[in-house]
């Protein structure tokens, strides 16, 4: 059989109706270090000395809700496999360490996070990949074919060392979370900042970045090529650009705007603020008034800061 | 055991110290001793690189290139050379990216500034800050030479030869290491068969279909006639590509 695409095809084409309800069924999946620390699906930053990793393991509960779905898209379990992939980031190795039948799975799932060595043993980190797979097609009288091979659902965890710069790491954004924020549906990306961001210790538990679930997995795929840096690298300016109009208008609100009442640079925020003033030479005062007035002068601050127009030029680059 | 590091601000005072030929900076920086967390047997890692840095000097380099090969493919003869030396080294030494910046900086220096100009990047040298995977000249060469092997080890006809000096950096670079292509050895040979018989213009378009695929399909759990398939389109659709270009450039010249 031919497989019809064609090379203007849209990316994000899903191969049959009705897969998309399979999309969130493993974001349950958490990774246990030790014997406190679980972490969701996403970016796990850990300290340098905890890497190489020592022990760790994967979790998973199926419900039944699963195996429902299945059951009204006519997909025999015994065709589904649940794989787990372990990749590295620096040697180009990839390992199945777990392909376990639905049909024989017992809940809850535990795979310890163990492998090959060019993988595990990275100072780097490693991505682990957790996919719910059609082995077989799937066949049968008047129901359309689905092809072997295709993803149901699929979730990642990349673990890394902590680093300043990934300190924003982006989460999916699926419907459920669109409702959940007032956002419209269809919406590609979301910055969320905690109203009492300002006086926080860190930036970190206050800000999140939201992105398309089916663009952060293509982003994630791509994520060394020169147009996903362009597209992270969008999405850090849309952080800065938020971050420091909410800082001003949390400022003007709480009626702080003057030096003498915060010392704004000793605030995790200030750091941002300082940074970018001086890259584009700006004073911290003249960016805060471009947040109210000239929002283009402040975009293209921090352009100047995040070094943007050395990345757009490389993706365009890749794509011409 | 102990191997040799430099993190990234050390190996960019060294890059910048050689640039100034040693008037800039005052200090050389040393580099870091990083302990292996499990046992393994004592590597001298200063004295296989020092040899290793012999063999792929600039002047063998020249001395390839005079042989007829292109700069790319006197790369991929040497990631045989360097693959061969390194992969018995620790694993957790191999993927630590501070030692591939140590690597590339003292030993394979000349070798870089040939390969990717005097004016190269320093991500040339993986120190560029923004990527994850320091995807340095000496780094590139062993996933080339270590994707080659794990071809060969599933059982492809093809050497280890032909695959190394396939096709060019941009091939390597774009298709397989920036891309998830790298996981996908089934792909790589496929690519590499492909650039036998095909240009650039046609491997692009043969990348971008896989691309599409892999949006919905993994591949080692797809049918290898189906995987086929997809290469074919691609080649397919890269000719059209090609056609297309001819036909607007001659009538653009008309």
């Amino acid at each position: 059989m031919t497989t019809s695409i064609k090379s203007s095809s849209n990316f994000l084409a899903r191969p049959f109706d009705g897969i998309d309800q399979f999309a969130n069924i493993l974001d349950t999946a958490i990774v246990k270090i030790g014997s406190d620390e679980v972490y969701p699906p996403g970016s796990i930053e850990l300290p340098s000395s905890q890497l190489p990793l020592s022990e760790g393991q994967i979790e998973f509960y199926f419900t039944k809700l699963l195996l429902d779905d299945l059951d009204s898209q006519k997909i025999d379990l015994k065709t589904v496999e649940l794989v787990c992939f372990i990749q590295g980031t620096i040697i180009a190795e990839s390992q199945i360490i777990y392909k376990e039948n639905l049909s024989t799975i017992q809940s809850p799932v535990v795979i310890p996070l163990q492998g090959n060595p060019l993988i595990t043993q990275s100072p780097n980190g490693f991505d682990i990949r957790i996919a719910l797979i059609l082995a077989k097609d799937r066949m049968g009288k008047n129901l359309p074919l689905i092809e072997a091979g295709v993803w149901l659902a699929n979730v990642m965890f990349r673990i890394s060392p902590y680093s300043a710069q990934s300190l924003f790491a982006a989460a999916p954004l699926d419907d459920q979370l669109r409702t959940s924020f007032g956002l419209p549906k269809g919406c590609l990306s979301y910055i969320h900042i905690q109203d009492d961001f300002l006086l926080s210790e860190s930036l970190e538990d206050q800000v999140d970045i939201y992105v398309d679930v089916s663009v952060l997995r293509l982003l994630q795929e791509s994520q060394d090529s020169a147009v996903a840096n362009s597209i992270q690298l969008d999405l850090a300016t849309s952080l800065f650009l938020a971050l420091i109009c909410k800082t001003a208008t949390s400022l003007r609100d709480e009626n702080m705007e003057n030096a003498g009442d915060l010392e704004i640079e000793n605030l995790p925020v200030g750091k941002v603020l300082h940074q970018v003033s001086v890259s584009s030479k700006y004073s911290i005062d003249d960016l805060l008034k471009f947040a109210a007035n000239d929002l283009g002068r402040l975009k293209a601050a921090i352009e100047t800061h995040l070094g943007s127009m050395k990345y757009a030029s490389a993706a365009l680059r890749e794509v011409s | 055991m102990k191997y040799p590091c430099y993190q990234l601000a050390q190996g960019r005072q060294v890059i910048a110290n050689y640039k100034a030929q040693g008037k800039f900076l005052k200090t050389i920086p040393q580099p870091e001793n990083r302990s292996i967390a499990t046992e393994t047997s004592e590597v001298d890692f200063d004295e296989v690189l020092r040899i290793l840095s012999k063999r792929l000097s600039v002047a063998e380099a020249e001395k390839l290139r005079s042989t007829g090969l292109t700069d790319d493919q006197v790369e991929g003869f040497f990631a045989m050379t360097l693959h061969s030396e390194l992969s018995d080294f620790p694993a957790q030494t191999l993927t630590d990216p501070d030692f591939w910046r140590y690597i590339s900086v003292e030993f394979f220096r000349d070798f870089i500034f040939w390969r990717d100009g005097e004016n190269c990047s320093q991500a040339s040298f993986g120190l560029d800050l923004k990527r994850r995977i320091p995807n340095c000249v000496p780094l590139r060469m062993y996933n080339r030479a270590h994707i080659a092997h794990q071809i060969i080890k599933n059982g492809s006809t093809l050497t280890l030869e032909k695959i190394c000096l396939a096709s060019g950096a941009d091939f390597w670079q774009s298709h397989v290491f920036r891309a998830y292509n790298r996981f996908d050895i089934n792909i790589v040979e496929a690519f590499v068969l492909a650039s036998m018989e095909n240009k650039n213009d046609v491997l692009r378009e043969v990348a971008k279909t896989v691309k599409q695929f892999r949006a919905n399909y993994n591949f080692q759990f797809r049918q290898k006639n189906r995987i086929e398939e997809m290469i074919q389109l691609g080649i397919e659709l890269g000719n059209i590509f090609v056609a297309e270009k001819k036909q607007s450039k001659a009538t653009s010249e008309s």
